[in-house]
């Protein structure tokens, strides 16, 4: 009988394991993310621009030699290590948003998502001391969509392949249909259950966030008052919401709020009834708390990877208008 | 939401992989997986047992080439006295003779991931020096904002002229402080709410480098407190 328990156990175990990683899929929803998050790669990338020679030129802030004492045994790699003088460094730059910028528009989609990625990641590890909330999301769901064709649509590498078959067959009113793909699955699947396990360690980060100043301790997450003490930092906020003052009661239920929905995210987001409903609020919680964080690229960042959960036939019902690139 | 990946193909058959590419993604995937767990659970509080995953060959290695080496803890307050943003002020002599105090990072960067870049190299020393336990990357940090710095200023070089180097944490108003009748109270950028974390005397040496001695005791600076209900939690 106990060996009949795990006999199906084991086999139940493995079919559920096929069916959540490997029945292929269309490739809608990693296109779509692949636009967003390139975009979000540029704009964080040409936020770097000004500062660039600040930054990270030999007599800059972070000098690489001070780098490569300050990061001990931490493995890395970079280009931007490689480079010397400022104009190399700006050539490096331009060339990297260019990268970006050509995987943003789906050419040669998968030969610029490993491009990209390793671009982004050389900023990160040139200078790790200096990076906030947003690379490493950035770095996740660029890492996820080097593993899938997230080029198949809204990519200029479909409209060659339409052109392509158009030409081949002159009178033909549609493209053939792209086939499913298990890659596709994969990389969804992994982004998925990693964008999950982000938003409960963030859930449990906040939860455990306790101050033991002036010898008591203060958990902010749990007295109400955390979302108080982001909206007081004048220098970091988007906007200024002080006069949340007057009203204790808003504050506390938006810090309770953002707890509660982070959690909830973590585990109930695999729940078909409550996963409309979270993608809804992430809608929502992410841009109010990029005002009062001043994390801009963060929080449009975790926006951008929630949509991870998003099923590529909604994707497809959402941004595509014409039936002619039907894939059925 | 009927049609997530697996459930659109969930009622007919569907054309999965081989057998051995199915094996081979599997191994994979729970390689990759192991490592997130690894990372997940060891970056910040640390087990016996988590503590050993972190050393299993390849898995540090991996994470930090991929940037994953991280708990993800993202608390973005925990309103501790550290959790504040901080700023670091140069009191220079420049080559003219004259006195100058910069304030770095600049007041008004945007958009506010350029002030956020700076912010956190400033950060950095206040954390550091809290910690106590990397004096010398502390320094190295420091020493490098600081040559930057002069060098933009014009700053005058040599043994003999001292310029002061201050780190300081800005703390923070409770709500008590906003509507206090006490104006200065009212005003964030009262000087009254900065405390210093770290402090040094700085030359700016001929060959360029920074020569540093710090201040004693100037981390250990109590954050003020300023009137108000919640003044006790002010961080």
């Amino acid at each position: 009988m106990i060996a009949q328990y795990f006999r199906t156990l084991v086999d139940r175990f493995g079919t559920a394991w096929n069916r959540f990683w490997f029945v292929p899929s269309q490739a809608w929803t990693l296109s779509a993310i692949r636009v967003l998050a390139g975009l979000a790669a540029i704009y964080v990338h040409a936020t770097l621009t000004p500062d660039l020679a600040r930054l990270f030129a030999p007599d800059g802030l972070l000098p690489g030699a001070t780098m490569v004492q300050l990061r001990g045994t931490w493995t890395s790699f970079s280009y931007l290590s490689l480079v010397s003088g400022t104009t190399e460094l700006y050539a490096a730059h331009f060339l990297g948003l260019v990268v970006l910028a050509v995987f943003t528009v789906g050419l040669a989609t998968r030969f610029t998502s490993i491009l990209s990625l390793i671009v982004t990641l050389s900023y990160i590890h040139r200078g790790p001391i200096v990076t906030s909330l947003g690379e490493p999301i950035l770095t996740v769901i660029l890492f996820y969509l080097c593993l899938a064709p997230c080029g198949r649509h809204f990519s200029l590498d479909s409209l060659l392949k339409q052109w392509k078959a158009r030409r081949q067959v002159p009178l033909a009113s549609t493209v053939p249909p792209t086939a499913p793909s298990t890659a596709v699955t994969v990389a969804s699947r992994l982004l998925q259950v990693h964008l999950a396990a982000v938003y409960l360690a963030m859930a449990v980060g906040k939860l455990a966030a306790a101050s033991t100043f002036n010898e008591g301790i203060a958990r902010p997450w749990w007295t109400g008052d955390a979302i108080w003490w982001l909206v007081a930092r004048p220098e970091s906020r988007l906007a200024d919401l002080t006069w949340l003052h007057s009203y204790p009661l808003l504050y506390s239920a938006w810090t309770h709020a953002v707890v509660l929905f982070e959690a909830s995210f973590g585990i109930l987001i695999w729940n078909r009834l409550a996963r409309p409903l979270l993608l809804a609020a992430a809608f929502v919680m992410w841009p109010l708390l990029a005002i009062v964080t001043g994390q801009t690229a963060f929080c449009m960042l975790m926006v951008i990877g929630s949509l991870a959960f998003v099923p590529p036939e909604v994707m497809r019902r959402l941004l595509v208008r014409g039936e002619a690139l039907s894939d059925e | 939401m009927k049609h997530s990946p697996v459930e659109t193909a969930a009622g007919s058959q569907p054309q999965l992989p081989s057998q051995t590419m199915r094996t081979i993604l599997s191994l994979l995937l729970v390689l990759h997986l192991f490592a997130l767990l690894v990372a997940l659970v060891s970056n910040d509080w640390v087990s016996v047992l988590t503590g050993r995953l972190r050393s299993v060959p390849g898995v540090r290695p991996y994470l930090q080439l991929l940037f994953m080496d991280l708990s993800y803890r993202y608390g973005l307050t925990s309103a501790d006295r550290l959790d504040v943003d901080f700023q670091l002020e140069a009191d220079m002599t420049l080559e003219d003779g004259s006195k100058k105090t910069v304030v770095f990072p600049e007041q008004g960067v945007w958009p506010k991931e350029r002030y956020r870049r700076y912010e956190r190299l400033v950060h950095a020393i206040a954390e550091r020096t809290a910690d106590g336990n990397d004096p010398a990357g502390t320094a190295l940090i420091v020493q490098s904002v600081a040559a930057r710095l002069f060098s933009e200023q014009g700053a005058r070089k040599g043994r003999a002229t001292p310029h002061r180097i201050r780190c300081r944490g800005h703390s923070l108003q409770a709500p008590g402080d906003v509507q206090a009748g006490d104006r200065h109270q009212q005003d964030p950028f009262d000087p009254r709410y900065y405390w210093t974390a770290y402090e040094a005397t700085a030359w700016w040496l001929p060959d360029g480098e920074v020569e540093l001695l710090p201040t004693e005791g100037a981390g250990d600076t109590a954050p003020p407190t300023v009137n108000g209900p919640r003044a006790d939690k002010t961080p």
